[in-house]
């Protein structure tokens, strides 16, 4: 008898198992499917004033793909918003590409800047150039920036 | 630069850090007018403070900035005649020449 129950239960433990498989799977899916939001903390930007946040993601796997647009009233060098996720931590990996749109002390910029998320973290911050100019405090500044990094 | 020197300076400065690159970062309690803008350059980084303010510098040179180059040479034509108006118009132009060093190489006077 206690022979047979054995066998129920582990019959019943391995199909348990099947369906934690299948949720993953189903989960993993899920997320492909489509974009969502989430909600970050600025730095660089007067709390004071009206602040404008949209970011967006998708992840698939271990890739973040991130769609971000903030705007604001500057009052800090520095421009960082917060990410749902860590990246990875590997050892001089870090990741980085040019902002399609920037706006400093209320002008369109003529020249390119980049982002950059660096290893095991979950910063992503705004340069107003491809080195780092300080962004100017005061005035109006914004960016809409587009890229991926690995997650943690 | 530290904290202290920028609220002496009058600057609404709350703190200095460096963030994950490196890179010193400026946090005030509000956004800075044009001219506390200006002094923190002039504290933090000359060059830049001489960049911030060259277009408007060489507005200055009224007689000259929005001249074609045949209208500058009718200019000079017109405007030197001796030592002492030769002298009045290189003023003009060395306003303009340092102004245009000032935004393409700000650095230019700190380097050996």
């Amino acid at each position: 008898m206690s022979g047979e129950l054995m066998r129920t239960l582990e019959a019943m433990a391995g199909e348990i198992a099947s369906h934690s498989s299948h949720l993953k799977d189903l989960e993993r899916l899920e997320r492909q499917g489509g974009l969502k939001s989430w909600t970050t903390t600025v730095t660089g930007l007067d709390t004071n004033q009206s602040i404008v946040s949209v970011c967006r993601y998708m992840l698939t796997g271990k890739h973040f793909y991130f769609n971000v647009y903030i705007s604001g009233t500057s009052n800090s060098t520095a421009f960082q918003i917060t990410l749902p996720f860590t990246s990875a931590n590997i050892s001089n990996v870090g990741w980085t590409g040019a902002i399609g749109n920037i706006w400093d002390n209320g002008v369109a910029q003529t020249t390119a800047g980049r982002w950059v998320v660096s290893a095991n973290s979950n910063v992503l911050a705004f340069r107003r150039d491809m080195v780092q100019s300080l962004w100017t405090v005061g005035g109006s500044k914004s960016v809409r920036a587009q890229g991926f990094y690995e997650i943690a | 630069m530290d904290l202290q020197t920028l609220i002496n300076a009058g600057l609404p400065a709350t703190s200095i850090w460096t963030d994950f690159e490196g890179f010193n970062q400026y946090d005030f309690s509000r956004p800075l007018t044009s001219d506390e803008w200006h002094k923190f350059l002039e504290l933090t980084s000359p060059a830049k403070a001489r960049k911030n303010m060259a277009k408007s510098n060489a507005k200055m040179a009224t007689t000259i900035k929005s001249l074609t180059p045949k209208q500058a040479v009718d200019y000079i034509e017109k405007n030197v005649t001796n030592i002492a108006t030769a002298k009045t118009v290189m003023k003009v132009m060395a306003r303009m020449l340092i102004s245009m060093r000032d935004e393409i190489w700000p650095d230019l006077p700190e380097e050996e």
